[in-house]
């Protein structure tokens, strides 16, 4: 093996141990689905509670500042509801990601739909973030 | 002779309305075309991927689901 070819191999070695957490850490869209599945009652609870709302970025957000500190149970653990909305929002935009990606478009545009599906859902008094940054309670 | 060159730059003057050319430019379909397909196609995935998000809440299984008699 000449001085060049050993370059080589240290080279894809360097590469495949740099891209393997990536690569382990990449989900599915059904598992990403999935999560955001098992997230989604203790979700429908803090909507109705008024805790939390949907953004027209297809996120979710607290309502209230002073909410962010209390503790929620999802998943069979309980954590904040600031952990709460990162994890939600987390899964979502990976999903939104995985989505523009199958469909070759960008996220945004996905993140959009989503928003007028989610908005949609909402019932009655139930909290949507305006473009604006003003929360607003569905009629 | 000056008359006739009077006549001549009014005739001239006339004339330049009558040139005036109006060019439309075609009107673009297509891209609107493609936004409301990715619109909808996006739609309809993020409607049968969460459809989960529709179904109403499973009620909890009743204590007594004997029929009495």
């Amino acid at each position: 093996m000449n001085t060049r070819s050993g370059t080589w191999v240290v080279g894809v070695v360097l590469a495949a141990v740099a891209a393997w957490p990536t690569a382990a850490a990449a989900r599915s869209k059904d598992e990403v689905v999935a999560s955001i599945k098992a997230r989604y009652p203790a979700l429908v609870q803090l909507l109705a509670a008024h805790k939390v709302g949907e953004t027209h970025k297809g996120l979710i957000d607290a309502v209230k500042d002073s909410v962010r500190d209390e503790k929620v149970t999802s998943k069979g653990k309980t954590i904040t509801i600031a952990q709460f909305i990162a994890n939600e929002n987390a899964d979502r935009t990976e999903y939104f990601a995985i989505a523009a990606k199958a469909n070759n478009t960008t996220p945004d545009v996905v993140a959009k739909g989503f928003a007028r599906h989610r908005f949609s859902l909402l019932k009655s008094g139930e909290f949507w973030k305006r473009e604006d940054g003003a929360w607003v309670q569905k009629k | 002779m000056k008359r006739w060159l009077l006549a001549g730059v009014a005739g001239a003057l006339l004339a330049v309305p009558c040139c005036a050319r109006v060019r439309v430019e075609p009107i673009e379909i297509k891209p609107i075309h493609i936004t409301m397909d990715i619109n909808i196609k996006i739609q309809k995935q993020v409607a049968e991927d969460f459809g989960f998000m529709t179904e109403p809440p499973k009620a909890p299984p009743a204590k007594d689901t004997e029929k009495k008699q």
